[in-house]
């Protein structure tokens, strides 16, 4: 849940990640980052997007809702808060508005029909059993609650210094490289350094502050299709011969494997990190979308774009895509509490500082 | 046995193994006592051959026979020994059991750990079948090596699931419940593991069939819990009962 001390801004940077988080986990939408405040709802349907201005508040009762209503502009809108009156989210719904109430879950229209969402455990809160059309109700698991890296700015930075723990990177480089604010990141460092996972330096205090990026590190979205991409394919940012730009990377065994991490698998379906969730879309229907047995390929949306930045040339007669930065590999192996982490106790990649021992 | 029966599948590494061919190259010369790949890596070629594998760590275990000179000797010549058992082949570290022949006079006085342990692995050496290995993209024949079948894998890894040591236990039980029951799920659709083990000597089947009951049956939801965190797919408790129960059954 988010701190009642927040600022304004830090208020609107958590809205904006639980709405991220939210579509990562959803079928029927993904949720992108289209600005400072605003969002874009695409819905896999019709592959189009929505755009939608984000509107972050501690509490919010239906007199706001109605002033809010009555005052803002025209188009779509998210209210996101830790706390939305009933009324308040009544009123919302029956204007088209979306919410998003961390307690208890969000509401989506989208067109023909909207998009219930609860989390486990609210129904004695609310006593609701179907959505305010009738749609059914989706049921998720509650997200986890505040960590000391939560947002898209804390696991940018924890990512991004512990691929360079030595010479930690300035906040603005790290901003560039993931369209965000300097500010957003800065604010997310503070949360670090409170939490001990980085020096009054930045330096990070390792490897805990690894340990910590492994519990958040999940693929916002992850789909299987049904023939596998070429890495010269044209019409994608895969960028095998430009590493100084965004592009595809190989990730899972195959890329830890190809990394020299000591891990065996004859799985040879590649999964591949895409930079954005856009190109994620596009790609699953150039590709055709598969069930996750018979997929060709599994291709996943990066918990940060870094992933597809920090890339290092294709191994020669590996699979034909760049690699990821170590760091990232060991990020996914870290996930796995059994081989995984013993095949990460036992890898020392070259020309790379273990962060994770 | 499931496996001897049917031609001896291929299964092609990702490029980046190639160099563990040169490892099972060097465990199937001429000079080596018989041996049959075990562990980690045998359960993900043999669920590779029917099913979705899951990760294995890169070393190598292998059960061996009791001809001289024994596995160890003869790896143990221009290759670095790091363990009572242990020799590194090529950079990979390769795990010899030992295992003996042994008849049912043998086994008596024995515990069922012990039992399980001695009879489970020289069946699993016994019953082995030949897996051709190859790898994506690299010249040079291909290997052919001798891996426990899944019912081999299945007494094995019943053994380390059973009767784990304390440090096993609180690092790779996970692990060994999950490829546990996923050989079973995999291969036992028919009944075919259960009647392989039926047929194995020293009381195998229901060595076996104890330890599935106890770490998976008998409190399916701690199997859940103890599997989810190492699991390569979405476990229910529903579907652990579903695989688990008629095996057993037809062991007990």
């Amino acid at each position: 849940m988010a701190s009642p001390r927040l600022s304004n801004d830090d208020q609107l940077e958590l809205a904006m990640d639980d709405l991220v988080r939210l579509g990562s986990v959803l079928d029927e939408v993904s949720i992108l980052v289209t600005g400072p405040d605003q969002v874009s709802i695409v819905t896999r349907d019709r592959n189009d997007g929505f755009p939608a201005k984000v509107i972050a508040y501690e509490a919010f009762g239906e007199a706001q809702a109605r002033q809010l209503v009555a005052t803002e502009a025209r188009g779509h809108k998210v209210v996101v808060a830790n706390r939305i009156s009933e009324p308040a989210r009544k009123y919302l719904a029956a204007q088209g508005w979306i919410w998003l109430d961390r307690r208890i879950g969000a509401h989506i229209p989208i067109g023909r029909r909207d998009i219930e969402v609860r989390y486990a455990g609210h129904s004695a809160l609310t006593g609701e059993t179907d959505g305010s059309d009738g749609s059914p109700v989706l049921r998720l698991p509650r997200p986890a609650a505040d960590g000391p890296i939560r947002g898209r700015a804390g696991i940018a930075y924890a990512a991004a210094v512990l691929c360079s723990p030595s010479d930690p990177p300035s906040f603005r480089k790290v901003a560039d490289a993931v369209n965000m604010s300097p500010t957003a990141i800065s604010n997310a460092v503070k949360h670090l350094v409170a939490a001990g996972l980085l020096a009054a330096d930045n330096k990070p205090t390792l490897p805990e502050l690894f340990w910590a990026l492994a519990e958040v590190w999940n693929p916002l979205k992850v789909v299987a299709i049904a023939t596998a991409p070429d890495p010269k394919h044209n019409d994608f940012t895969s960028q095998v011969d430009r590493l100084d730009q965004p592009g595809w990377a190989l990730g899972g065994d195959l890329a830890a494997a190809e990394l020299g991490a000591p891990v065996f698998n004859t799985e040879r379906r590649p999964w591949l990190w895409v930079p954005t969730q856009v190109e994620l879309r596009r790609a699953q229907r150039t590709f055709g979308p598969a069930k996750w047995s018979d997929r060709a390929a599994a291709l996943s949306a990066p918990p940060t774009p870094l992933v597809c930045r920090y890339r290092r040339p294709p191994t020669p007669g590996g699979a034909g895509w760049p690699l990821p930065h170590p760091v990232f590999a060991a990020l996914e192996l870290a996930r796995d509490p059994g081989r995984g982490r013993e095949i990460l106790s036992q890898w020392t990649p070259d020309g790379v500082d273990v962060v994770w021992r | 046995m499931s496996g001897a029966k049917s031609p001896a599948p291929v299964v092609v590494l990702p490029a980046a193994l190639g160099r563990l061919l040169g490892v099972l190259r060097r465990l199937t010369a001429s000079d080596m006592p018989a041996i049959a790949v075990i562990g980690g890596m045998a359960v993900n070629i043999r669920l590779s051959t029917a099913d979705e594998a899951h990760r294995a760590t890169l070393d190598v275990d292998i059960v061996a026979g009791d001809t001289e000179p024994t596995a160890l000797e003869v790896l143990s010549r221009g290759h670095h020994v790091t363990g009572n058992d242990t020799v590194v082949v090529d950079g990979v570290e390769v795990d010899i059991i030992e295992t003996y022949a042994v008849s049912e006079h043998d086994l008596e006085g024995l515990g069922d750990d012990a039992k399980l342990f001695i009879v489970g692995h020289r069946w699993a050496l016994d019953t082995a079948g030949l897996v051709g290995i190859t790898a994506f993209g690299r010249g040079g024949p291909r290997v052919d090596v001798r891996v426990a079948t899944a019912a081999g894998l299945v007494a094995t890894k019943s053994h380390a699931a059973g009767y784990p040591r304390a440090a096993r236990r609180a690092n790779k039980h996970g692990g060994d419940l999950y490829d546990l029951f996923r050989l079973i799920e995999a291969f036992d659709r028919r009944g075919e593991l259960r009647s392989d083990l039926a047929a194995a000597p020293g009381g195998l089947g229901k060595l076996v069939a104890q330890v599935v009951e106890a770490e998976i049956l008998a409190n399916p939801a701690r199997a859940l819990r103890q599997m989810s965190p190492v699991a390569a797919t979405v476990l229910e408790v529903g579907r652990i009962g579903d695989v688990a129960e008629p095996f057993v059954a037809a062991l007990r």
